[in-house]
């Protein structure tokens, strides 16, 4: 297959949020088209309306990350750091996501166990890190697949805390795996290459998290472990 | 036979959808089926191949970034056994630098769905099946 943007890593990654974003914003012009149309019911007009405002929110969302991103990309990002409960952050960054799920009919279960004390992030790094290793599963998942997110505090003092995403039923998994291992895309359209890359970007700024891949009883599993990092 | 089909005594043409953004696709489905289309879909490239090799399609809209396989190696595969089923790539990736080239050398139409109305991929398909 021909390479169209050659290897850099970077082109890729844009071109991969490019096509993220592109694809709510399509959505909003073609409901916009229908809802434009001669003999629209009231009912499909409500339904063209209701999925011209998630897509709207899906947009922003995916525009806000990719404006982060390449604040990261190119270290030229200022954290903000406050105090937060990683916990709660992870969790409202897995909501945000839920659009973007339900558009490919993949299920996304999250299940956090509450941060013992409130520790200093950059939440907007923090949902950055979430949704490229969601996207990372979401990439090589097919309609009907689910991943589960679960999330504990695992040190004596609660500084530390780790957030697993696991999937069984992901294609490609192995060769996920090894992408997430060894940084090699398998070709110039390998979205799991770019958010692999984005996500050791973010861990790389943020540098008291660490990135643990590994296959667990036939599931593809990512944790990302936060360290102490008590305030 | 469909309905449709029936009703006007001709067969109905038959198109494989494959994308996987369940709303983009419904849209499609909806607007080929009003003109009297039957559409087959599916939001997964590993089993493009399968479903447009038992359907037989007339046309397939295909999608580029799928889970399980990508759209352009769909493409290759169908082409190495099918030299004239026709197929739409519609995708929101920029044609420049390679798709859009590698499209048409599999004989495909390239549209970008960016700059593209949903209006004029169905005038495309009906093009595409005459």
């Amino acid at each position: 297959m021909a390479v169209p943007h050659g290897s850099d890593p970077h082109a890729i990654l844009l071109r991969v949020i490019a096509h993220d974003l592109l694809s709510p914003l399509t959505a909003i012009k073609w409901q916009s088209e229908l809802l434009g149309g001669k003999h629209v019911s009231r009912k499909k007009r409500q339904a063209y309306i209701e999925n011209i405002r998630t897509s709207n929110q899906l947009g922003i969302m995916i525009a806000k990350h990719a404006h982060i991103a390449g604040a990261v990309l190119t270290k030229t990002y200022h954290p903000e750091a406050r105090t937060v409960l990683r916990s709660q952050v992870v969790a409202d960054a897995c909501e945000a996501l839920a659009p973007q799920f339900e558009r490919h009919n993949v299920s996304l279960a999250t299940n956090c166990t509450a941060d013992v004390a409130e520790h200093s992030y950059d939440p907007a790094l923090l949902a950055l890190m979430v949704w490229a290793t969601a996207k990372l599963f979401l990439s090589d998942a097919p309609a009907g697949a689910s991943v589960r997110v679960g999330g504990v505090a695992y040190s004596n003092n609660g500084s530390g805390y780790r957030v697993v995403f696991e999937s069984a039923d992901l294609q490609n998994k192995d060769d996920i795996l090894v992408t997430l291992k060894e940084g090699v895309p398998r070709n110039s359209l390998d979205q799991s290459y770019v958010f692999a890359l984005l996500l050791g970007a973010v861990a790389e700024y943020l540098g008291n998290v660490h990135i643990e891949p590994e296959m667990y009883q036939g599931a593809l599993r990512v944790a990302l472990v936060f360290a102490d990092a008590s305030v | 036979m469909g309905l449709f089909g029936s009703l006007f005594g001709k067969q109905q043409h038959t198109v494989v959808v494959v994308e996987d953004d369940v709303s983009l696709r419904r849209f499609l489905a909806e607007q080929l089926t009003a003109r009297g289309m039957q559409v087959f879909e599916t939001g997964d490239g590993a089993k493009a191949g399968e479903i447009i090799a038992e359907k037989h399609p007339e046309c397939v809209i295909l999608d580029v970034m799928l889970p399980g396989k990508n759209g352009m190696q769909v493409l290759a595969e169908l082409r190495a056994v099918d030299q004239s089923t026709p197929v739409i790539v519609l995708t929101t990736l920029s044609g420049e630098g390679g798709l859009r080239i590698e499209a048409q050398k599999h004989n495909a139409v390239f549209l970008n769905k960016a700059d593209t109305t949903l209006e004029s991929v169905v005038d495309m398909v009906e093009q595409q099946i005459k």
